[in-house]
């Protein structure tokens, strides 16, 4: 409860920070500019979520303990819904400041691929007719595909002469901001974090409750947790009487 | 008898060479579909040469368009032969993919030496650098060999294993064509000063996919 009302606050707080902070300078339109508040965090998080995704896929590959299955999937989903609010606001962001939704520049096109990449998670562990075989190759592939992730962040946009993005990873990355604009950043950055993982929090006990009652009833609950075809599972007569 | 490693993995690869010249299915696949793809790339380009890094992009659709088709079969063919199961009764995991990723690879590298020359024949590009063309391709192959040998082992168990060895790939050799791409524009003769460097990047991600991969392969292997 304590932990709402503080989210509660701090939305609050970074909203009215969010009107109150000058327009952002060097940028083509100053005022609209202070998108990077909410779009630059997502960017900055996504990988993270995605880490902790591949690890916690490595610890279920090593234990076969669901519960961190459980964990990884969160985490991808977090840190997908992260991507999708990149690329939504980096495209309201090109808009502005480009005059295009979409300019093939390298950060806009790698945070894209990511999110494909991570799209691609789902498709494969929704293919599954066998629980576990569904979460031990989902985990392989949460790994498999880590790897990309540093590519696509520091690799791909050295790979490429031309960047709009250019002023702007010198306003954030390179110290650029006056200190003002820096503290209102950091301050936004650390409440979506925490607003995230909040979220993730959430969906992990979610899914080991889901867990428990899985465990407790010997049920499937149909969709893509049922068994194998032909396979007998045990299954526990209820009395209601 | 139990063989050593490098002969399990010498044996794996002459059991897909073998497999592959009983049936062909995934050599005919791959060469019609390469050499399809590079005539209609030629059909587009008649009036005109198109620019390095267009000729770049091109060359690795097509390159793509061929192995998507081929190259995931030698983990798919084993689930539908109903193969796989002798298979994790008799061999390791680690050897078996590297057999067939080791496969994948040289059939990779064959299909390149058919659609590179046929490409520059057809599209009628001009090669300022051979050896980061020969570099540039070998390294991109062993990126797509190693993605998409492991997608076909992560959708060989799968329902709808075919489309969604596609679904799973394609995203992933994203990545692997944006560094291609790069690397090739610089041997088509754009000034690009960052073509080495992705031929390096290119190696990194290969070493790094075919690196993890088997032991991932052997973590699902019996599941």
């Amino acid at each position: 409860m304590i932990y709402r009302i503080f989210l509660l606050l701090a939305g609050i707080g970074v909203t009215g920070l969010y009107v109150w902070a000058p327009g952002a300078k060097g940028f083509p339109q100053e005022e609209s500019a202070k998108i990077l508040f909410f779009h630059v965090p997502p960017a900055m998080l996504c990988p993270l979520f995605y880490l902790w995704g591949a690890v916690m896929s490595i610890r279920y590959l090593r234990t076969k303990d669901p519960r961190f299955d459980v964990r990884a999937v969160a985490a991808i989903e977090v840190g997908t819904l992260l991507c999708v609010l990149a690329t939504l606001t980096g495209m309201v962001f090109a808009r502005v400041q480009w005059g295009a939704f979409w300019e093939w520049d390298p950060r806009q096109t790698s945070i894209f691929i990511q999110l494909l990449i991570y799209a691609a998670y789902f498709a494969l562990r929704y293919s599954f007719s066998n629980q576990e075989r569904s979460r031990a190759y989902s985990a392989a592939y949460a790994i498999f595909a880590f790897p990309t992730v540093p590519f696509l962040i520091f690799a791909l946009p050295r790979m490429v002469t031309f960047t709009l993005h250019g002023g702007a990873n010198q306003a954030v990355v390179g110290g650029g901001l006056d200190p003002t604009y820096r503290s209102i950043f950091y301050t936004t950055l650390v409440v979506i974090l925490l607003c995230f993982a909040w979220a993730y929090s959430l969906r992990v006990r979610e899914g080991e409750e889901w867990l428990a009652k899985e465990e407790s009833d010997g049920l499937a609950t149909g969709g893509s947790d049922t068994a194998d075809p032909g396979v007998v599972r045990p299954v526990r007569l209820r009395d209601d009487g | 008898m139990s063989l050593g490693w490098g002969a399990e993995v010498a044996a794996v690869v002459r059991k897909e060479f073998r497999v592959e010249l009983r049936g062909r299915v995934g050599l005919y696949s791959t060469l019609v579909f390469a050499v399809g793809a590079v005539t209609a790339l030629g059909l587009a380009s008649v009036r005109g040469e198109p620019s390095p890094s267009l000729a770049a992009g091109l060359l690795w659709v097509a390159m793509l368009f061929a192995c998507v088709v081929g190259l995931a079969r030698t983990f798919l063919a084993e689930e539908e032969q109903g193969t796989g199961d002798l298979l994790r009764l008799i061999a390791n995991p680690g050897p078996v993919f590297w057999g067939k990723a080791i496969f994948n690879f040289l059939l990779i590298v064959a299909v390149a030496g058919l659609v590179v020359p046929l490409f520059v024949l057809f599209v009628r590009v001009q090669v300022a650098d051979v050896g980061l063309l020969v570099c540039g391709t070998l390294c991109g192959c062993a990126g797509l060999a190693a993605v998409l040998s492991m997608c076909g082992a992560l959708a060989s168990r799968a329902t709808g294993r075919g489309l969604l060895t596609g679904v799973i790939s394609l995203p992933l050799l994203l990545p692997v064509l944006a560094a291609g791409i790069t690397a090739l524009r610089g041997a088509f003769g754009d000034s690009v000063s960052e073509s080495w460097g992705a031929v390096a990047s290119l190696a990194g991600m290969a070493a790094a996919f075919f690196a993890i991969g088997p032991y991932l392969y052997a973590a699902v292997w019996k599941q």
